[in-house]
């Protein structure tokens, strides 16, 4: 027994040892590093972020470190739980739900003006809140194939018996895109005859992913004709695929749109570092390397002429707004329980 | 004690593919204090990450997620620091062949914090290093190449 004692506490003042004795060397080496947390897409090697990378870092003296972060939800409660020990300096991919959602958990910096050639469409997500730069943003609708014959207008049309079943949609529990369709209904449609589409639409899915990539995948494989997605889709299989046979559809009702945004939050370790990060994203040669990577656009005027991009109709869109999360509960509640009711 | 290490080749050899196995789950679990002891060290990622993808597992039961969210995560670096020590005296441990049973149960009971913690596809595997941990006890596979021999030898008893 003594002997196992004798080697645990072996074991443990060893490790006391080395953790006093690093501390100070590992401050110095991250002084000069920008720990950013990333989606997975962002991350990979097909995404913006080793390009972003490589160019900061030509540019400037600070490095770039991405932490791959599977899901924003989680980075903002491991955020939460750290504190003062968070190492994050940068966090990015935060819509404008997930800002409802950490507003009062997580202190964000005061952001300065980092660019005043913004789009309009953006520009109007930085009049109620400067903690958050907007880096990409998109606006969403039904995504199908120009052989679809059922004629689509308006939210009404996606009723239609034609499309029963064959609308591939998102859970709005889990998925982004998903709350966004549901917002969509509710801020278009008066709340009982919002109610009474849901309970509508639910017949018309095809299924509920729990995200984007999963329902996209469904329409993809034709399982589904229509799917919610962003305007810029189609792009993507212009320019990855060369098949110009996606579409997205033009509706009655103005479209929600998605912004992403970057945050400082204020446990930040290197803040200046941060900024200049942001900066940069702000920057034309930045973003056109998110726009083409991304397949969103670009949040800067002129970055996306002459590219295929430009070609993109950016139809009517809602102006952005950021919920109380009161309200988003509220609506997904209502959403569960039609889905309960329904017994779907 | 040197010389009892070789030794033990010659009188517990049957051990000796079982002494191996140990020798790999201790390298296994090096590398593993190592990951974490990085992260650790950065005050982010690693055990961080596992505690906050625990919370967000469905199938965690009541109990485990209150002690996750009331005592773990407020001290979250006490536990992740008593974590890597553990793992790197299985890790130590397993490599020398010192006190490897005793050991073992404290690897058995880290496997099963996994268990919970982790997702749903990690669990088979963690189901299989408990079975070799508790293989790894139940033999006393420190008695072959491992100092546990040399105790063995001159004490006898249930620790080696």
């Amino acid at each position: 027994m003594k002997h196992f004692i004798f080697f645990l506490a072996l074991i443990f003042s060893g490790l006391s040892f080395f953790y006093f004795n690093k501390e100070d060397k590992v401050n110095v080496v991250e002084d000069r590093t920008i720990r950013i947390y990333a989606s997975a897409s962002f991350v990979a090697k097909w995404g913006p972020g080793p390009a972003l990378k490589e160019l900061f870092e030509k540019q400037n003296i600070f490095k770039v470190e991405f932490i791959e972060s599977p899901d924003v939800a989680m980075t903002l409660q491991k955020l939460n739980f750290e504190k003062q020990n968070a190492s994050a300096d940068l966090i990015l991919g935060l819509d404008q739900f997930d800002i409802a959602r950490s507003a009062a958990k997580i202190e964000w910096r005061t952001l300065p003006a980092l660019s005043d050639d913004m789009i309009s469409e953006v520009a109007g997500a930085l009049k109620s809140q400067n903690q958050f730069m907007p880096y990409d943003w998109a606006p969403m609708t039904f995504v199908g194939r120009q052989d679809l014959k059922v004629q689509i207008d308006q939210l009404d049309d996606l009723l239609k018996p034609e499309l029963k079943g064959r609308i591939a949609l998102q859970d709005p529990r889990t998925s982004s895109p998903g709350l966004q369709l549901l917002i969509w209904i509710f801020e278009t449609k008066p709340t009982e005859q919002a109610i009474v589409y849901l309970k509508a639409l639910m017949k018309q899915a095809h299924s509920f992913s729990a995200g984007w990539s999963g329902a996209y995948g469904l329409f993809k494989n034709k399982q589904a004709d229509l799917v919610f997605s962003y305007v810029t889709s189609p792009i993507y299989h212009v320019v990855e695929e060369h098949d110009s046979s996606f579409v997205s559809i033009e509706m009655k009702e103005a479209l929600p749109i998605q912004i992403e945004f970057a945050g400082i939050p204020k446990t930040c370790k290197n803040c200046e570092g941060a900024e200049q990060f942001l900066r940069f994203m702000a920057s034309q040669e930045a973003q056109k390397i998110i726009m083409n990577k991304n397949y969103m656009l670009p949040v800067i005027e002129r970055a996306k002429e002459a590219t295929e991009f430009d070609a993109i109709k950016v139809y009517r869109t809602l102006p952005i707004k950021f919920y109380d999360q009161e309200k988003i509960e509220k609506w997904i509640n209502q959403w569960t329980e039609i889905r309960k009711n329904e017994g779907l | 004690m040197f010389q009892a290490y070789f030794e033990s080749i010659k009188y517990v050899g049957h051990l000796l593919p079982i002494s191996f196995l140990r020798i790999f789950l201790g390298y296994f679990y090096i590398d593993l204090a190592l990951k974490d002891w990085k992260f650790y060290n950065i005050g982010s990622g690693g055990l961080a990450d596992i505690f906050v993808e625990a919370l967000n597992k469905p199938a965690l039961p009541a109990w485990y997620r209150l002690l996750l969210s009331e005592q773990i995560i407020p001290q979250w670096h006490i536990f992740a620091f008593i974590i890597i020590g553990l793992q790197f005296a299985v890790g130590i441990s397993y490599i020398v062949g010192y006190v490897v049973r005793p050991i073992s149960m404290i690897a058995v009971v880290l496997c099963l914090n996994y268990l919970v913690l982790s997702s749903v596809d990690k669990e088979i595997f963690f189901k299989l290093l408990i079975s070799c941990h508790i293989l790894l006890a139940w033999v006393g596979a420190g008695r072959c190449l491992g100092i546990d021999y040399y105790f063995f030898k001159r004490r006898r008893g249930m620790w080696w």
